[in-house]
């Protein structure tokens, strides 16, 4: 038998961009970004090992967001649009760079990873790559999980639990569309629990969900395994809490790993370094320059001087730190099993995009840990519904208020950066419950123009407006996308007050926001 | 917002930008000094979410980073919203366990209170804390006020203890009689404490160490006097912690 056990989360979420009403949109090349540096990747590193026939076990929680995106013919279309643009910047790269001995071998690296990026996208899972993830589920190596509908930061709705539950019915509802089975298990943005949140877990069938280190540890009676056992919330949904050391490890870009000097420089971009003239075809209108991907030079130091990235350098030292990542594993683990009576679980989640996006070497630590994994016996891979198998019976608890972001609590989403937008949200949360109360049964145009004011109110909740207006750089989108739910669900508001319908404009907008084809609006009444 | 981008923008432009990002220049300003203190302000930006983000929050950063610097739109207001509602309420959000923010509006009926020669007092925030016991049974309820103003519409309170439930009323005083136009929903601050092991189990005193293990390397047992416990945000933040052997 182990000592203990390894169950690694990856949570794979963008927000819904979608802007049919636009030749191309700036903003959707975050989905694109994401397909081609960390899900492509990743996929290819899961069929790799399952082709070796290696042993693995990982849980993935797909939002259902960026589920809805990656299945949208829209979006796959343009991915490949912007995919064919990319191979040919990678050509151009290719002849630009043909007498710098540095330099080329990377250009024809980001050309062969585009080369099989268009192959796996087109050919293997025909446009969509949800079918790579389903089958790897099928096949036993994934566990897939959801979210909230629209990775709403529940916390800041406690007092909405009409709307809570909107969130997570039609988060379940539409991982059964796209997934062809129930997920067992949620992930809370952002880690955010509020007290009571299980309540809705358990109304929609769901066995367990993640918090915070210290959720699980500030829970009334003390967790008597620390974080390395589940704990029961009163209802029967378990939680799991998150582990530091291994967390810190591959999130720190300063102490873990991907802040190793050798590695790929994130920011160092030819969209940003090369001659407008040159790059202005890949970059956006207006001379706006982007990330294209193509980046060449590695970590180096805290200095603009940057050493070119080195393949293998980097090669070898990812196959370390896996190394080094299983060795600090099975050590916490001795440590751990001395001081109780089952094999601790080590629980790390990590946000997908982080491997291959931000450290481009992810999919390749993540190969070496799980092919260093399965030659030894310390330390198992397993899955949260699987360990709940192996220990169905666990000590009564419930989570503390808390959230993996800074401080522990809720201070990114609630800033006075964005605090603005909470006055707005709820007044359409309530107005959309007065709307579900007073139309309880209707039926045709009605229905679609409730059902649509329900999926407005809920892609303004969305954790990451709130999150770019604080930190990112693309705010006045965040705010313009806040403002467009608000602004469409106030409209069907008050035309229902007046009991008129725009069908031309309920048709664009719902051709637009078209995702949740099966929201309910009567979800609203609920809760 | 590069320097490239910077140089192509007309002078209004480049003011209306720097007014946004609340810089100070002279009327004299040129167009290169303009610049200069707009990519300063925007650097210390910068600078300053990056040092406030633990490193989750950092890696989540780079998943909507498509440009470098901070996109700044001068575009019209493509989709208005209200500003107010025309209703009277007061709400309260948990920030973290010692700061909640409060919103609230007053509609045009109960403005005229203030307005109308009513003799009214400016409206005040009655912050309301309720303490509990461990059963969650109310042990005490005591309150303290905040002035604010007619024009303010949201406030950040400081809470002054963590482990409480809190709500507010949103009142004002005519003559000596006080006057409540509405109540919040009320929240409870998070403990911020160990409970007691209350269940046995596991290997006798690893409890202790096993709490330590999941990160917390200053635990002390929850004391029963009065005290804010220790607080985790040091190592939160830094998310790193070395175990002996």
């Amino acid at each position: 038998m182990c000592k203990g056990y390894l169950c690694l989360v990856f949570h794979a979420h963008l927000p819904f961009v979608r802007h049919p009403e636009y030749e191309s949109f700036l903003e959707e090349n975050w989905l694109f970004e994401a397909i081609s540096e960390s899900y492509l990747p990743l996929l290819r590193v899961m069929n790799k090992l399952k082709e070796d026939s290696i042993p693995f076990k990982l849980t993935f929680s797909i939002s259902p967001t960026l589920a809805s995106m990656l299945s949208d013919e829209l979006l796959q279309k343009r991915y490949i649009n912007h995919l064919k643009k990319m191979q040919d910047l990678a050509a151009r790269e290719v002849d630009r760079t043909k007498r710098d001995s540095q330099f080329k071998p990377l250009a024809l690296m980001y050309k062969e990873l585009l080369e099989a990026n268009y192959y796996d996208f087109c050919e293997v899972y025909k446009k969509n790559i949800l079918k790579g993830f389903k089958a790897l589920e099928k096949d036993g190596y994934l566990e897939i999980i959801t979210s909230s509908a629209t990775h709403a930061f529940l916390p800041l709705y406690d007092q909405y639990p009409q709307v809570v539950e909107a969130q997570i019915n039609t988060a379940v509802i539409s991982h059964g569309r796209l997934f062809g089975k129930e997920p067992t298990g949620f992930w809370l943005p952002e880690c955010g629990y509020y007290p009571g949140v299980e309540k809705h877990l358990k109304a929609n069938n769901l066995h367990y969900f993640f918090t915070a280190a210290h959720g699980t540890l500030f829970s009334p009676s003390r967790p008597r395994y620390g974080v390395y056992a589940p704990l029961c919330c009163n209802n029967g949904v378990h939680f799991f809490g998150r582990d530091l050391q291994s967390s810190s490890a591959v999130w720190s870009g300063q102490d873990g790993y991907p802040g190793d000097a050798t590695y790929r420089d994130f920011y160092r971009d030819i969209g940003f370094d090369l001659p407008l003239d040159y790059i202005r075809p890949y970059i956006h209108e207006g001379d706006i320059r982007i990330f294209t991907g193509f980046k060449y030079y590695a970590i180096t130091g805290k200095t603009n001087q940057k050493k070119p990235y080195n393949r293998e350098e980097a090669a070898a030292k990812v196959r370390e730190h896996a190394e080094n990542f299983l060795y600090q594993r099975t050590m916490q683990v001795k440590r751990l099993s001395r001081l109780m009576k089952r094999p601790p679980i080590v629980v790390s989640p990590y946000d997908a995009e982080l491997f291959g996006h931000w450290w481009f070497e992810g999919p390749q630590w993540l190969d070496h840990l799980i092919r260093f994994s399965a030659e030894q016996q310390e330390v198992e891979m397993i899955t949260p519904s699987e360990y709940l198998k192996l220990y169905p019976e666990n000590q009564i608890g419930q989570p503390s208020y808390s959230s993996w972001g800074n401080r522990g609590y809720a201070e990114v989403w609630l800033d006075s950066s964005n605090d603005w937008i909470y006055r707005h949200i709820h007044k359409a949360i309530e107005r959309m419950t007065e709307l579900a109360i007073r139309f309880p049964e209707e039926k045709g145009l009605k229905r679609r123009t409730l059902n649509q004011a329900a999926r407005e109110v809920v892609l303004s909740m969305a954790s990451d407006w709130p999150f770019i207006m604080k930190n990112g750089t693309t705010v006045p989108y965040a705010v313009r996308r806040v403002k467009e739910h608000l602004h469409n669900f106030n409209r069907i508001y008050e035309n229902l007050c007046r009991n008129t319908v725009n069908t031309e404009w309920l048709t664009s907008i719902e051709k637009k926001n078209n995702v949740f084809p099966d929201i309910d609006y009567l979800i609203f009444s609920n809760g | 917002m590069t320097k490239e981008r910077l140089l192509n923008l007309s002078k209004e432009s480049l003011i209306s930008l720097a007014e946004q990002e609340d810089v100070d220049f002279s009327p004299e300003a040129g167009k290169e000094e303009l610049i200069e203190l707009i990519l300063e302000a925007l650097e210390e930006e910068r600078s300053e979410h990056e040092s406030s983000n633990n490193p989750a929050m950092r890696v989540k950063e780079t998943k909507y980073d498509i440009v470098l610097e901070r996109i700044i739109s001068l575009k019209e207001d493509e989709f208005p919203i209200p500003e107010t509602y025309n209703e009277t309420y007061i709400k309260l959000l948990m920030r973290d366990p010692l700061w909640a923010y409060a919103y609230w509006e007053l509609k045009d009926s109960d403005l005229e209170i203030f307005q109308g020669g009513f003799l009214a007092t400016e409206p005040f925030i009655r912050v309301y804390e309720i303490q509990e016991s461990l059963q969650n049974a109310p042990v005490s309820t005591s309150y303290f006020d905040i002035p604010v103003k007619l024009s303010d519409n949201n406030w950040y309170i400081n809470l002054p203890r963590t482990g409480s439930s809190y709500y507010l009323a949103l009142m004002y005083k005519l003559g000596k009689t006080e006057k409540t136009l509405c109540t919040s929903n009320t929240i409870k601050s998070p403990n911020e404490t160990y409970g007691l092991l209350k269940d046995g189990g596991g290997i006798a005193d690893a409890g202790n160490d096993l709490v330590l293990l999941s990160g917390l390397y200053d635990f002390e047992a929850p004391s029963s006097k009065n005290v804010i416990p220790q607080r985790i945000i040091s190592f939160l933040d830094a998310q790193y912690i070395q175990l002996k052997d």
